[in-house]
């Protein structure tokens, strides 16, 4: 694909979804790659789950230990705390990676759904970046998680899914190939990247995202590789 | 070849025959070396000979040689000579590899592979390697392994997300949502997708909450049901994968293996190696394909492992040959020169990796007992006495008849750190020892082990008698250095000048020295000396001419000396007469170099109480075997002249200018002759120089380095000028031994110098105060007046009456002190 065929819209704004994990960890860094290297504003945003803070302190709820297979009475009352040390952990690693960015921005904290909290996030910035995954368990599942299933399918702004911290050559798989997307695309391969045009999958298959993903792991050999989804133009 | 004449007449001095035994040129059967066939065999060595080959034929356990003798009497090449040509007719042994012990890792395996034959299972073992690279990451890769892989991947999937879903189904039908946290899974009253607060959940109608929290409960206890279902599902799911992947792996080996077995089909060891060998592969399969950087497998696909076999886990799968015998050319013959304990028993060495040492059986390294097994290996005892451990580790080697490889002080327990234990290989070996007497007569006393192990000694004579055909047949081992060596061929003269050489070296006329060492020194500086010229043969005066400078070279010291004696600074009067003074005669031994001096020895004599006192004794200058000669003196003294009178005589004797120690006996007749002039008052020729020890009946007894005392005399005359009276005494009993310089025989046969042969003290006190010693008269019972031996006697008797004397003084002075009492 020609990686500079067409002119790409103005990416002012760039937001990536940290929430401390390290897929999340990697997407924030790859961020602040494509925001050097657009001349980008970064900002950070970590949604605070409603579902996991309502279970803090509430007398009705049952937590069992997925280690130990037992129920423990007292360990709703540790959701809270982790809740607040992902956070932390979250805006930590975010400050840390301002430094590289020309134009840092400011670090969000949302409360909500997260897959609703965060489309109402990408949907106000010129390309949103999160981990392919948010589960540390299986890094190399290839299927998608929730929320990445969530913004691909109905974000209207772009999305890169990221896999790998973005550097200065990297390998950019892209859906829905069209004009909308290749300039950025290609810029966010880079001069020495791989760009990719993902076989085109039915998008009235009952589950053509996990096509796509396992295209990407699979059909091209498994190699690191990100992952962008622009609307459609 | 001629022989020494009968003795003359003491008195007389000897014949220049006796003097020299000459070799004639004309009695060799050669002209040159040329026309000779070169010795195959060692010269002059038969008992050695016989001991070597009876240890060479005998295999029973001990039999091992130890090889005696002075260094230089070509006891390494003899040995080595005999070794070679029986290992040549013996069978090669087989080949030994060590290979990895796969249940063991750090007690590698030893085996044994036919003659010739390790080489190629190295080769084996290695193409096996590179096919399994290949074939199994193949394996991995293909559609078959893939798609049952998955299947077995999605089976789980599905089991797992069927397991869960349905308790989430259920539960999203009572209104309550099971949401992962950072802790657990929480099960949560819900409405419209979001969590009930507390306040919400208040808020509910009473039996609603009673019915969420009894629903819940149920689905609590099923959670906790199927959670801990859950690692003996993943275990479940482990054990599919790796029973696909050891099928996998099976067919992916099975040909090559089928391959490496069919080779080694004949060899059962090797059979069950390569069986451990497929267990191995297919235990450690990881080895041979990809993993990422955190260790786990790649799902997506097995791919080749890129990594150098040197930094991954294929060492193991190689072969190290630690002796291979590839020549086939008979048993081996190893001649270790440097027999270090590792070098004996063999090492381990290590390799540092990232500071720290690793080694693994690849680093075994052989021994010399590896190397001589099943032939015969060299050593020479002192090196290997001087090696910590060596020693021990060869015994414990022979006694034990397997090697075991063990770093220095392993088997003592000095280094406690882990290493590897190879497995022990079987040992049949002879080895021979080489040393000279006083190291095997050590070991034999003072090593009970010795004796069980080096059953056969091969002692090397230093000498060996002079005839005809030994003369021919160091003629020939000349003939054959001359050939090896390429120098000049030697004509007859210069053979013949070789042989008297060969018995000056033995220091008797009527033997040769074995020491071919030296033997073949002076054939290659007389070679030098003809190149010098250039003359086409070696000949007699190019023989001459090595033999004066190779003492030239070395004789600084008795040049020295000599001056210090000529210019008077030591003092040697060798004209003249003086009573008790005799001029006595020494070895020097500079390394290999000796000379003889002459030594001034003086002895005053006194009345006294029997004392004969011996001063270089008594200032701890004088050796044990010196001090017993004087106790012989004063023990022929009482024996001659004291048999119904106590001996009251006080006699001192002394080595005049003598710093250093006095030992051996050699001067006994001389310290004799001294004290006789100082007890008789008769003077000593002092032109005269004597040698020869002396026994209780006044015999005069052989004595060692006789040819270089008359020649130290010699020289120190020669140089104040012959007078022709000059001469030296010697026991009769030394005159076999008489192979004098050249120059020395010149002046005795132009009466210049003389030597006297004689056979006990009164035939020498004769020659040396031109009085005789005298016999005791059968008439009158006593010696003859005017004899030595007369006025010895009178002396003595002279000393008892004043001895009596003074007895009988002192008697009588405590007498009247009694009576004045």
């Amino acid at each position: 694909m020609d990686k500079a065929a067409h002119t790409m819209p103005p990416t002012r704004r760039i937001m990536v979804a940290i929430d401390a994990s390290p897929l999340s960890l990697a997407a924030a860094t790859a961020a602040a790659a494509v925001a050097r290297r657009l001349g980008s504003v970064l900002e950070g945003l970590f949604v605070e789950d409603i579902n996991l803070a309502r279970l803090t302190d509430h007398p009705e709820v049952t937590v069992v230990s997925i280690l130990h297979a037992r129920h423990h009475p007292e360990y709703h009352y540790v959701i809270g705390q982790a809740l607040r040390l992902q956070q932390t952990a979250a805006r930590r690693a975010f400050e840390a990676i301002t430094p590289l960015c020309p134009l840092p921005g400011g670090f969000h904290v949302r409360r909500g759904r997260v897959a609703v909290e965060m489309l109402a996030a990408a949907n106000e910035c010129d390309l949103f970046v999160i981990g392919w995954h948010g589960d540390e368990a299986t890094p190399r599942d290839a299927a998608f998680g929730t929320i990445a299933r969530a913004l691909i399918e109905t974000c209207r702004r772009p999305v890169l899914v990221a896999r790998q911290t973005v550097e200065d050559s990297t390998r950019i798989a892209v859906l829905r190939d069209d004009a909308a997307a290749q300039p950025l695309a290609g810029v966010l391969a880079g001069e020495e990247g791989d760009l990719d045009r993902l076989s085109h999958p039915t998008e009235a298959a009952p589950d053509h995202l996990l096509v796509v993903s396992r295209s990407v792991a699979v059909d091209l050999q498994g190699a690191p590789c990100s992952l962008l989804v622009a609307p459609p133009a | 070849m001629t022989s020494h004449p009968p003795i003359p007449d003491p008195l007389d001095p000897l014949p220049a025959a006796a003097l020299y035994k000459r070799c004639d040129p004309a009695s060799l059967p050669f002209a040159t070396t040329a026309e000779l066939t070169p010795l195959d065999q060692p010269l002059g060595q038969d008992r050695a000979v016989a001991a070597v080959r009876f240890a060479i034929g005998i295999r029973s356990a001990g039999f091992n040689l130890f090889a005696l003798g002075p260094e230089g009497t070509g006891k390494i090449s003899l040995i080595r000579g005999f070794l070679e040509r029986a290992a040549a007719t013996q069978p090669g042994p087989d080949d030994w590899v060590y290979v990895q012990n796969f249940s063991e890792s750090h007690r590698p395996r030893a085996l044994r592979l036919p003659p010739g034959r390790a080489p190629e299972l190295k080769k084996d073992m290695e193409r096996l390697v590179e096919d399994l690279r290949l074939a199994i990451p193949a394996a991995f890769e293909g559609e078959e392994y893939r798609t049952h892989r998955q299947v077995l991947d999605e089976q789980f999937k599905e089991h797992h997300e069927t397991a869960f879903r349905d308790i989430q189904e259920r539960a999203s039908k009572h209104g309550i949502a099971v949401l992962r946290t950072p802790v657990g899974l929480a099960l949560a009253p819900m409405k419209d997708g979001e969590v009930l607060s507390p306040d919400e959940f208040k808020q509910l109608p009473e039996d609603h909450q009673i019915r969420l929290k009894s629903d819940m409960e149920g689905l609590q206890q099923e959670l906790e049901t199927r959670l801990a279902e859950l690692p003996l599902w993943t275990r479940q799911q482990r054990d599919k994968i790796r029973e696909l992947d050891r099928e996998t792996t099976q067919a992916a080996v099975a040909h090559s293996l089928e391959e490496a077995r069919k080779a080694w089909d004949d060899v059962p060891a090797v059979l069950d190696y390569l069986e451990m060998v497929r267990a191995d592969v297919i235990d450690t399969l990881a080895e041979f394909i990809d993993r990422d950087s955190d260790g786990s497998e790649e799902k997506s696909g097995h791919s080749l492992r890129r990594a150098s076999s040197e930094a991954s886990g294929f060492r193991r799968y190689r072969v190290n040959v630690l002796v291979s015998n590839n020549g086939g050319t008979g048993a081996p013959v190893v001649y270790e020169d440097h027999p270090t304990q590792p070098n004996l028993v063999g090492r381990t060495e290590h390799l540092a990796h990232l500071g720290a040492l690793i080694t693994d059986f690849n680093l075994i390294k052989p021994g010399a007992l590896h190397k001589a097994n099943g032939g015969y290996l060299v050593l020479e005892a002192r090196k290997v006495l001087l090696n910590p451990y060596a020693w021990e580790d060869l015994k414990r080697s022979l006694r034990a008849r397997e090697v075991r490889i063990e770093s220095p002080g392993q088997s003592v327990g000095l280094f406690p750190t882990m290493t590897l234990e190879p497995e022990p290989i079987p040992l049949d070996i002879k080895v021979v020892l080489i040393g000279d007497p006083m190291l095997y007569y050590m070991l034999a006393d003072e090593d009970p082990d010795f004796g069980e192990l080096f059953k056969v000694a091969a002692d090397f004579d230093y000498r060996m008698d002079r005839s005809a055909e030994h003369e021919l047949g160091l003629a020939r081992l000349i003939a054959g250095l001359t050939t090896q060596e390429k120098l000049r061929a030697l004509d007859a003269a210069a053979v013949a000048r070789l042989i008297e050489h060969a018995s000056r070296l033995a220091e008797d006329g009527e033997k040769l020295s074995t020491h071919m060492a030296s033997l073949a020194d002076l054939v290659r500086e007389s070679d030098y000396w003809a190149g010098q010229e250039p003359a086409p043969l070696t000949n007699a005066a190019h023989v001459q001419r090595a033999i004066d400078e190779h003492t030239y070279r070395h004789d600084r010291v008795r040049d020295h000396v000599l001056e210090e004696i000529i210019r008077g600074t030591v003092l040697i009067d060798t004209e003249g007469e003086a009573i008790g003074q005799v001029n006595g005669l020494v070895v020097m031994e500079l390394g290999r170099f000796t000379f003889g001096r002459p030594s001034r020895i003086t002895c005053r004599a006194h009345f006294g109480r029997g004392d004969l006192v011996d001063i270089e004794r008594e200032v701890q200058l004088g050796g044990p075997i010196h001090s017993k000669g004087v106790m012989i003196l004063a023990s022929f003294l009482s024996a001659r002249f004291a048999q119904d009178q106590p001996l009251s005589l006080a006699a001192n004797l002394v080595f005049e200018q003598s710093y250093g120690e006095v030992e051996g006996d050699s001067a006994s007749s001389a310290e004799l002759y001294c004290l006789l002039s100082s007890l008789a008052e008769a003077p000593i020729r002092q032109d005269y120089a004597v040698t020869g020890s002396v026994n209780q009946y006044g015999q005069v007894q052989a004595i060692g380095g006789v040819n270089e005392k008359i020649e130290g005399f010699f020289d120190v005359c020669r140089a104040r000028g012959l007078t022709g009276q000059q001469g030296v005494l010697i026991p009769a009993s030394n005159v076999m031994h008489l192979m004098l310089r050249h120059d020395v025989v010149a002046a005795c046969e132009a009466g210049l110098f003389a030597v006297h042969a004689v056979e006990n003290v009164d035939e020498g006190i004769k020659l040396l105060t031109g009085v005789p010693a005298g016999e005791i008269e059968d008439d009158t019972g006593d010696y003859p007046p005017g004899s030595i031996n007369r006025r010895v006697a009178a002396r003595l008797a002279q000393f008892t009456r004043r001895s009596r004397q003074l007895s009988q003084e002192t008697t009588g002075l405590i007498g009247r002190t009694g009576r004045d009492r």
